[in-house]
Parts: structure tokens; C-alpha cells; sequence
């Protein structure tokens, strides 16, 4: 059997018949990793003693016959922005190997661990997450599995790469404009962006602190559903988890989608997506039964907005760095970066301002619908180094316009579950949509994200690596 | 702004924040601010209202009992 193809849910009921061993699946997944990973890139560290240890924790555990948590021997890894306990937070940077290493785990990973997955290693990224295609020039491109001549999409592609690979099933990532959603969609894998403020970010790197979400990466709806679940908790010492109450979504998710008002996002989500785009949407509205029209409000705007926060907001971070340092910048965003830090205060407290008139129209549209699909990225994964996109006739470049379609549904703060599907006209190459649900809803995008998978319209395929 | 004065502008701001100012960057970062500048001007023309506030981003901490 090879345990490596297993999902998260199969690994973890495995371990608890005794069908084999928390140690035996940790082998399986690092001997993979091993065989794997120079054609991806997808690993920036391994922790292996600390993965031994604590895959040996849970078979000592099942032999004293104490019941197992829900994720009990689960592999996972997680991006290189989440502080890992002795590790130095990387951020995709070399600018931060000077950094002393990190006193404990980020509250996500201890939410993991406490559930029982064992962390075995940190993730490739786009430098302080600022990209939407993980070309690092400090540590390498990482490649797409479905074809490592392709970008797995960013600024978390190692997490998307990792699962689409079969390295690990889980991965966690963080998205401020699409970082999970972009390589989820180009990698062929679920992703999940939780509400903004849903999941505590202490213990991790920031980019943008007023648009910085965390979530996640699985090769099965379960297993992210599950590990979404594990992962919420109010935490008091991060000023930006908003929660007062976990909301699982496990108990739901079987319902099915009778009762749920569902649209197809058109307009800004139509005339930025190509052919295959707008293919992958069809298909799983039709697989729903799904013909309504929806227009999100001012997606342009929103956009723009984001786009205004995250380069003042990052620009500022990282001046020092620019003072200093700046040589040692990724070249494909430092001056990026720099243009953010020279904003004029004005545009970002109108960009600030306008996000309140853009929450309430948002929030408005959602008295009327529960959940809206539309693409997840505009085309499937360009070949690494393009730099210019065609996209309905209009020409655009290539590594901002991967997060077209993304960006605005962030800002908003929704919640979105990113599916993997694959257009007829690609060769093998995934598109995924994002099932959109309002602010504080998880339970009805993954709903949804059920019945399409159970319809059998979304789904991993193999690699062949 | 013309190029030249956005040029001029990045060239100003950037020695005011202490930001190196070479010519090659300069032009290249001018090109990125360029961009952001048109797109700025499509926000500017929203309407937001005297008493409309940011997003929230503060909240002070509550005093423990």
C-alpha cells in the first residue's frame, strides 16, 4: 500500500485500526519527500528528529489503548512565515537568517500538534509572500507537479506543490490576496481561506496585518474540513483573531446544498478569466443546477484597494530592510516594495476608508445569496519566468495578474474553500474555482465544496514525478 | 503626474525616507508607482462621506476584572 496517497482522514482512522503505524506512514512520507522533491522544490527544512518524536508519541499512545485525536500521525508541513520552535522564520528571505530561532511553535501548529499531526518540515514561498508564483531566486523556483516546467502558483506554492505532490496531505499557508486560493488552483488541490480573523496568526511573519489571513491546503475535503477544525480557537494575544467561539463545520457537512441560494459571479469574474476559467465555473454550476447571474460589487475597486494597502502596508514593513539591506531582496519584488513605502499617506487611508463602504455592499449582497462560485485564477499555470499574460484580449502582467480574481473577494474578508477542477481544454493542467460564502460561514461553502466533490466534478489527480 | 514628475517625486521621497536612489532603481521603481498612481485616481473619484471612518484596525484592550 502506498501510504503516501492516502488522505488525511484514511492515515488517521489507519493508525487507530492498527492497519499500520504512525511511524510507518512518517517513513512513507519522507521517503517521498526524498524522491520527490529536487523535481519540485517544494521543502525549504526538514524537522525530522522532531517528526520521529512525535510519530512515536502517537504509536506508544494507540498501544497504551487511549483513544487517538482526530489527526493523530498525520503528516504535515507547513510555509516558511510560520515560526517553527528552534527554527529560524524565514519568510521566503535571507535577509532574515539572521533572526534569532523561533522560542515556540505558531499557534496553528500547536493547534495541529495538540490534534495529533506531525510536522515534518517548512515550505517554499515568495519572498515575505509578496508574489503570486513562488520564483524565489534565493531558494529556487518551486515547480508545479503536474509539470515542473509551470509555476505552482504563490506566495504559498511550496504548500500547494507538497500536497499536489503527495509529499504530505495537509499544509498550511497564509493568503492576503489569493496565496492559498492561486497555488491551490494551479496545483490541483482544496485550499481554504477562512473568514479574515477567523484563525489566530500568532506566531507567524506578517505581510499586510489588515488583509493577512491563514488557512490551509489538503488533498481531500475531509481532511481540510477537519484540520480547519482542529485549527480554530478564540486567542486573546493576537489582536487580529476575531472569534469568541469555535464553529466547526464537520457536523454540516454532509447536508447537501438543498435551501442554498447559489450563484455564478459574471462581469469582472468573466472578463478576467480565460476560456478554461470560465469552463471550470460552467461545469460545476451546471453540476448544481446553478443558473443565476450575480454581480459582485465594485470588484475593481476592491482590488484596487487591496492593491493600495498591500504595497504601503508591506513598503513600511520592510523599510528598514529597503534602507539596508535592499540588495539582498528578492529582485522580482523589491522595488515593488520600495513604490509601497513612497505611497502618499492619502491613498491608503481612502483605500481604508473605502474598504468600510465596500464591507457593507459586500455583506448586502449576501442578505440575498449563501454561496457565489467564480474562477480562481484567470489561467491555468504559466510556464516559470513568463512574463506577460494574454487574458481576453487584454495584455497583463503576468506575476500581479495571477491574483485578478482573488483579491477582491479577500478584502471583503469572505470566506472561500478553493476546489480543484480540470478544464477539457488543458492537458492535464488544473483550474480550481473558489466557493465563496459570506463572512463567518465556512459551513456553507464547504457544503458546497461536498456535493461537488461527491458529484465527482472536483478532485485531486495523480503526478507522475 | 507626468513621468518626469513622478520621477522626481520617487527620487525626492526616497532620499527623504532614506531609501537608496540610484538612477536604475529609481526609474524601475517609478514605473511600479506610475501604475499605482492610475490606479489611485479610480479611488479617488469614490465619494466617502465626512464621517465615514478606515477599517478597523485598533481595538484598545479591555482591563482584566
Amino acid at each position: 500500500m502506498s501510504l503516501h496517497n492516502l488522505s488525511s482522514v484514511d492515515i488517521a482512522q489507519g493508525i487507530s485500526k492498527g492497519s499500520f503505524s504512525a511511524s510507518e506512514v512518517l517513513q512513507s512520507s519522507l521517503d517521498r519527500i526524498e524522491a520527490t522533491d529536487k523535481k519540485v522544490n517544494a521543502f525549504t527544512a526538514k524537522h525530522v528528529d522532531r517528526a520521529i518524536q512525535k510519530a512515536q508519541s502517537i504509536d506508544a499512545l494507540r498501544a497504551s489503548g487511549a483513544s487517538l485525536p482526530p489527526l493523530a500521525g498525520v503528516p504535515f508541513a507547513v510555509k516558511n512565515l510560520f515560526d517553527v520552535q528552534g527554527q529560524v522564520t524565514l519568510a521566503g528571505s535571507i535577509v532574515n537568517r539572521d533572526h534569532a530561532p523561533a522560542k515556540q511553535d505558531a499557534f496553528l501548529i500547536q493547534q495541529m500538534t495538540a490534534a495529533g499531526a506531525v510536522l515534518v518540515g517548512s515550505l517554499n514561498m515568495d519572498e515575505f509572500a509578496y508574489g503570486f508564483t513562488t520564483e524565489n531566486t534565493h531558494y529556487g523556483p518551486c515547480r508545479n507537479p503536474h509539470d515542473t516546467t509551470r509555476i505552482s502558483g504563490g506566495s504559498s506554492g511550496g504548500s500547494g506543490t507538497a500536497v499536489a505532490a503527495h509529499q504530505v496531505p495537509l499544509t498550511l499557508g497564509s493568503d492576503t490576496n489569493g496565496s492559498i486560493r492561486v497555488p491551490a488552483s494551479l496545483c490541483g488541490v482544496w485550499g481554504l481561506k477562512p473568514t479574515f480573523g477567523r484563525l489566530s496568526r500568532r506566531g507567524t511573519f506578517p505581510f499586510v496585518n489588515s488583509i493577512d489571513h491563514l488557512g490551509g491546503f489538503a488533498n481531500s475535503l475531509d481532511g481540510l474540513a477537519t484540520m480547519y477544525d482542529v485549527m480554530q480557537s478564540p486567542d486573546a494575544l493576537d489582536p487580529g483573531c476575531h472569534v469568541k467561539k469555535i464553529e466547526p463545520v464537520l457536523p454540516s457537512l454532509q447536508q447537501g446544498t438543498q435551501g442554498l441560494r447559489i450563484g455564478v459571479l459574471n462581469g469582472f469574474f468573466e472578463d478576467n478569466a480565460s476560456p478554461q476559467a470560465r469552463e471550470v465555473v460552467a461545469t460545476a454550476a451546471k453540476a448544481l443546477g446553478v443558473h443565476a447571474q450575480v454581480e459582485w460589487p465594485d470588484a475593481t475597486l476592491g482590488r484596487i484597494a487591496a492593491f493600495i494597502i498591500t504595497a504601503s502596508e508591506g513598503g513600511a514593513l520592510h523599510l528598514d530592510n529597503l534602507r539596508h539591506r535592499i540588495e539582498e531582496m528578492e529582485p522580482l519584488s523589491v522595488d515593488r516594495f520600495m513604490s509601497g513605502a513612497l505611497q502618499p499617506a492619502a491613498w491608503y487611508i481612502k483605500a481604508q476608508r473605502f474598504r468600510r463602504i465596500y464591507r457593507d455592499k459586500v455583506n448586502a449582497l449576501f442578505q440575498n445569496w449563501d454561496v457565489l462560485l467564480a474562477p480562481a485564477t484567470p489561467v491555468s499555470a504559466p510556464v516559470i519566468g513568463t512574463d506577460w499574460l494574454e487574458i481576453q484580449g487584454q495584455t497583463l502582467p503576468s506575476r500581479a495578474a495571477m491574483g485578478l480574481l482573488t483579491q477582491p473577494i479577500s478584502f471583503a474578508g469572505c470566506p472561500v474553500v478553493a476546489a480543484p477542477m480540470w478544464p477539457s481544454l488543458n492537458d492535464d493542467l488544473p483550474l480550481g474555482i473558489q466557493i465563496i460564502s459570506a463572512p463567518w460561514r465556512e459551513d456553507l461553502a464547504f457544503r458546497v465544496a461536498k456535493q461537488l466533490e461527491t458529484l465527482g466534478v472536483c478532485h485531486l489527480k495523480k503526478v507522475e514525478l | 503626474m507626468t513621468d518626469e514628475q513622478v520621477l522626481q517625486f520617487v527620487q525626492t521621497s526616497a532620499l527623504a525616507l532614506g531609501l537608496p536612489a540610484d538612477e536604475a532603481r529609481i526609474a524601475r521603481v517609478a514605473a511600479h508607482f506610475k501604475r499605482t498612481e492610475a490606479m489611485a485616481q479610480f479611488l479617488d473619484h469614490v465619494n466617502c462621506p465626512t464621517d465615514l471612518e478606515i477599517a478597523e484596525i485598533y481595538c484598545p484592550k479591555q482591563i482584566a476584572p
